[in-house]
């Protein structure tokens, strides 16, 4: 039976014992396993010069902090990487000549939120001068709306809306050509709005998925989307796609290929840089003809592109002759001076013999050029999770703590 | 779940015997100047520290949260905030009380412990955080807040209100940065220190119903509008699955409330339905 007040002297057994079975007499040079192809990592740098790139963290001091993780703990590194975005939203761009005159917003399905949010310059919408007309018909307010609510109505409930804002909740149910909408008002020709539509109800919906949510510059990040009616997919006729950096306003066009009813682009992130902490995001509208009708959905989903300022050489000095802490030295290449840090999990064999994760260890330092960051690992941490060699290095990854982007993710990295 | 918690405050009493408890209230998406008044309300800051030892040791953080959570305004403030009580204090045994956005800075520092040299000392010294109404997962409403600006940044002016805190909250960008710079969801490893969620549920909104007014009225024509952006089980601004992302679920509210109410996402910082004696009790 173990005793904790033994903790220094087992420590040193533990040390012995781990180093006597795999012949680590001092420190000994090994090399990162192959990255798997779920893996993040980048083969080379390229400059990065004259490029303005977000500085968040400046901090030049070394930082390094351990704590011992569950064993039962389940560690899936792919978990949420492909994040699948569904939407029953549109939105619309109109003017008031085509509110004036009664303009179409295909909706298809009941109780819908309409939000009209005037453009610079344009009036609020009097909710209690606008008409529906569904199936021929003309309706007033309270026969075609359940509620009306203003900016200051939607912010005391959570939703933070521009000024002049109007919601209405649909109580009149759409026909199968959706439905006109009219202002008698009396706008300005010129005045603009940006009605913005979800179907809560609706079966039609806007499915996108990307392939990957973060990816290191150079890599591509592959977008399919797809209008389904239920299972059923939709024939869209139209489909568009722009990608927009962090706090920027500027579009970048995507091209898309549809085959078989889904649209499939290719983001090449080679030319992807910010100056600004955030994601990326990719802008998708698509449109499907129904008879006469037809049906609009637009949906936009974030991604990461880390500028690629450093990498993991696959240099590791192991050293695990110490009584009291293992380290584990990894070799950073970098062209572009930071604040850098490394973190893996050490897993260990329990009593079961099954690996299991042990302990999650990260170090951050400055880095001015190549050097090496350490993780030091206590053995009596890993022997009081109860665990013993074999020993493996896993989820290992090296963050840009100056410009916040991961730049390598490695699921298993060492094996001792 | 409950006597889980319970055993483990059985454990804390034990162990911290002789330490040092201090308790701090960490406000959501907003900037504060003074947020023992306008965010929390005193009646309930000072009904939770009665439950201190030394009841003088309590702090409430004011910073700007409108920010991302990695901003020196945002966590480093806090982190800022939390040393100075800590240290000034001696605190070694600190309860985090967090509402709504609050969650998601607590949980960058913990997720994050080199990041700044002040997190670790914090980390060390923290027992866990108490997460009321957290942001985990995003809201559908920051993304429909961001969705309706999106026009307006294509043209070049930006309104106030949709702010990286906001922008942050969406739930795609919560997804990413849950599976990468964030601990504690499924899958990923688990915080350094517990990260207890209280989940509100429901909203109660019936203008003749009283307990609809305790923490203020809620608009209840307008959430007949933001409803429909949420789920059945939701506080009227986040998801129930949001508020359970990460962490441990303490309880879900009509399992320890008085009268069995639900708490809206303003009524889970204010003293309503006995929350204010609930962690009162267990801190």
């Amino acid at each position: 039976m173990i005793k904790l007040s033994q903790k220094n002297l087992l420590g040193l057994t533990l040390a012995i014992g781990l180093a006597t079975s795999h012949g680590f007499a001092h420190a000994e040079k090994m090399t990162l396993l192959t990255p798997s192809s779920n893996d993040m990592t980048s083969q080379a740098l390229t400059t990065l010069d004259g490029i303005a790139l977000p500085a968040i963290n400046k901090s030049k001091e070394r930082v390094t902090f351990s704590q011992v993780l569950s064993a039962d703990a389940t560690i899936n590194t792919a978990v949420n990487q492909r994040f699948v975005k569904e939407s029953r939203n549109f939105q619309m761009e109109i003017s008031g000549a085509q509110l004036n005159a009664g303009v179409n917003i295909p909706v298809a399905s009941e109780s819908a939120v309409i939000r009209v949010i005037p453009m610079k310059n344009s009036p609020q919408i009097d909710s209690k001068q606008l008409k529906i007309n569904t199936n021929g018909r003309w309706m007033n307010h309270d026969e075609a709306f359940a509620t009306a609510v203003n900016e200051n109505q939607l912010r005391a409930a959570g939703l933070e809306s521009p000024k002049n804002t109007i919601a209405v909740k649909m109580k009149a149910t759409p026909s199968d050509a959706g439905m006109m909408m009219k202002s008698e008002q009396g706008l300005q020709s010129s005045d603009r709005f940006n009605v913005m539509v979800f179907e809560p109800n609706s079966n039609e919906v806007l499915k996108t998925r990307l392939n990957k949510s973060r990816v290191v510059q150079g890599e591509t990040i592959r977008v399919r989307t797809r209008l389904t009616n239920g299972s059923k997919k939709m024939a869209m006729n139209n489909v568009s796609a722009y990608v927009m950096a962090p706090n920027s306003n500027v579009k970048i066009p995507v091209e898309l290929k549809t085959r078989n009813n889904v649209a499939i682009a290719k983001i090449d992130t080679s030319k992807m840089v910010a100056s600004a902490p955030g994601l990326w995001e990719v802008y998708i509208s698509a449109e499907a003809e129904k008879g006469q009708a037809k049906t609009l959905r637009s949906a936009k989903v974030g991604f990461a592109v880390a500028p690629m300022t450093a990498r993991l050489s696959g240099d590791v000095d192991v050293d695990l002759a110490s009584a009291d802490n293992m380290a584990f030295s990894f070799d950073v290449e970098n062209i572009m001076a930071g604040r850098y840090e490394v973190s893996a999990v050490i897993y260990g064999t329990n009593a079961n013999g099954d690996m299991v994760p042990g302990i999650m260890s990260s170090t951050a330092k400055w880095l001015d050029a190549n050097g090496t960051i350490t993780l030091d690992v206590s053995k009596a941490d890993l022997k009081q999770a109860g665990l013993s060699e074999p020993l493996e290095v896993r989820h290992l990854k090296l963050k840009d703590q100056t410009r916040l982007s991961e730049l390598w993710s490695q699921d298993s990295a060492l094996k001792m | 779940m409950k006597k889980i918690l319970w055993g483990f405050i059985l454990c804390t009493v034990c162990a911290l015997a002789k330490a040092n408890t201090g308790v701090a209230f960490v406000h959501g998406t907003g900037e504060q100047s003074d947020a023992f008044n306008d965010y929390w309300t005193g009646d309930f800051v000072n009904s939770v520290r009665q439950g201190l030892p030394n009841q003088s040791n309590f702090v409430v953080i004011n910073c700007d949260f409108t920010q991302f959570m990695w901003d020196d305004r945002a966590a480093g403030c806090l982190a800022g905030q939390l040393t100075n009580f800590v240290n000034s204090r001696n605190i070694t045994d600190l309860v985090v009380i967090t509402h709504s956005n609050g969650g998601n800075v607590i949980r960058w520092i913990m997720s994050n412990p080199t990041f700044d040299s002040r997190y670790p000392n914090i980390i060390n010294r923290m027992r866990w955080a108490y997460a009321i109404a957290p942001s985990s997962g995003g809201t559908p409403l920051a993304e429909q807040v961001i969705a309706g600006n999106v026009f307006e940044q294509s043209l070049g002016f930006i309104l106030g209100f949709a702010n990286d805190a906001v922008r942050q909250q969406q739930p795609d960008w919560m997804a990413f940065y849950n599976s990468t710079w964030l601990l504690g969801t499924a899958g990923r490893p688990a915080l350094p220190r517990r990260f207890w969620n209280i989940v509100g549920t429901d909203v109660e909104s019936s203008p003749f119903d009283p307990d609809s007014y305790c923490g203020g009225y809620t608009e209840t024509l307008a959430l007949e509008v933001t409803q429909e952006f949420l789920d059945s089980c939701s506080d009227g601004f986040l998801n129930c699955s949001s508020q359970e992302a990460a962490g441990t679920l303490w309880f879900r509210d009509v399992q320890a409330t008085n009268g069995r109410e639900p708490l809206n996402h303003n009524q889970s910082r204010r003293p309503c339905f006995g929350l204010d004696v609930i962690l009162r009790n267990n801190v």
